[in-house]
């Protein structure tokens, strides 16, 4: 279910007068994509699925203070992430993880038949996105899943525009590395 | 567009667990009747709770307090052209009385009952900014 930009934001306005049919469509158009976005920061699925309700149930609480003018994808988004960062910090997530990426990619076997979009390698390449820095994952997150620009990246994550990108080329590299070790 | 842009790209078509949307909504549901539950339950409470500290104030406040002389009053003042004296004088006797009679335990009624009823209202009148 997609909404175009004047339903999407005729909806916002009926939810913050507290109808709450209009806030359940709101519901049913963005849940797959932010699901998408989440699952790339979770550890599992019932994890994602946690923060997916309650990003819902907090933008819900705090919707007085939102501004319907702006986009409502990258507003969840930031609701996400930030109980996201909660998680990491309550359970040290934030560490730098590029030691293990590449020691994950070093003890990975090596089979160059492998063709790059095959199912196979798009799971390896998952468990190494997975294993970047948290930061990483969001902005590749955004940008691949979400398809986010850099300007609604940098909003999202409250950084400025040239980090997003610094982050995004950092997190490729490192990936890359892992692909080439991969191929031997 | 490299190998790595590729698979990037690729990921992002894969679907959601079956199901997902209506749970977040289910989930949205059932938080939502609870917190009006609970709303309406704490509003309750605490109307009650100030009406019963408030109440024996009732008792306290003296004769002038009464609607019926407080308007006879009004309706002789204009009469005889002091209505601007008779405002300020029974302003400051109000005051006076408020101040005297009334229980710390009458005033933290009245705060109570006031938190509760716009708790209530938060509850039952939709609309933007009625959120405390």
């Amino acid at each position: 279910m997609s909404l175009t930009p004047e339903e999407e934001l005729a909806l916002i306005e009926r939810a913050q007068r507290k109808e709450e049919d209009a806030y359940e469509a709101l519901i049913l158009a963005f849940s797959a994509l932010l699901y998408r976005v989440i699952t790339r920061m979770a550890r599992d699925p019932q994890e994602a699925e946690a923060t997916l309700q309650e990003t819902f149930w907090r933008a819900w609480r705090s919707l007085d203070r939102y501004q319907p003018t702006r986009p409502f994808f990258p507003y969840l988004v930031t609701i996400a992430l930030n109980l996201q960062r909660d998680q990491w910090r309550s359970e040290r997530w934030l560490d730098d993880r590029e030691e293990s990426l590449e020691g994950l990619a070093g003890g990975q076997e090596a089979d160059p038949a492998i063709q790059a979009e095959s199912q196979e390698e798009l799971q390896r390449l998952e468990t190494a996105i997975h294993a970047l820095p948290g930061i990483y994952r969001a902005v590749i997150a955004l940008r691949y899943d979400a398809g986010m620009r850099y300007e609604e990246i940098a909003q999202a994550l409250s950084l400025p525009v040239n980090t997003v990108r610094t982050h995004l080329h950092r997190a490729k590299r490192l990936l890359r590395k892992w692909l080439e070790n991969e191929d031997g | 567009m490299d190998d790595l842009e590729r698979m990037l790209v690729s990921m992002k078509q894969e679907t959601p667990p079956a199901g997902l949307e209506q749970r977040a909504r289910a989930e949205f549901r059932r938080r939502r009747r609870r917190q009006v539950a609970v709303h309406a339950a704490t509003s309750t409470l605490m109307i009650l709770t100030g009406l019963w500290l408030l109440l024996p104030a009732a008792g306290i406040l003296p004769g002038p307090w009464d609607g019926l002389r407080v308007l006879q009053s009004l309706a002789r003042a204009s009469s005889s052209g002091s209505g601007m004296v008779m405002a300020i004088s029974g302003a400051q006797n109000a005051q006076a009385v408020l101040s005297s009679s009334l229980q710390p335990a009458n005033w933290l009624g009245l705060v109570v009952l006031g938190v509760g009823l716009l708790l209530g209202m938060n509850s039952l009148l939709p609309g933007r900014g009625s959120q405390i």
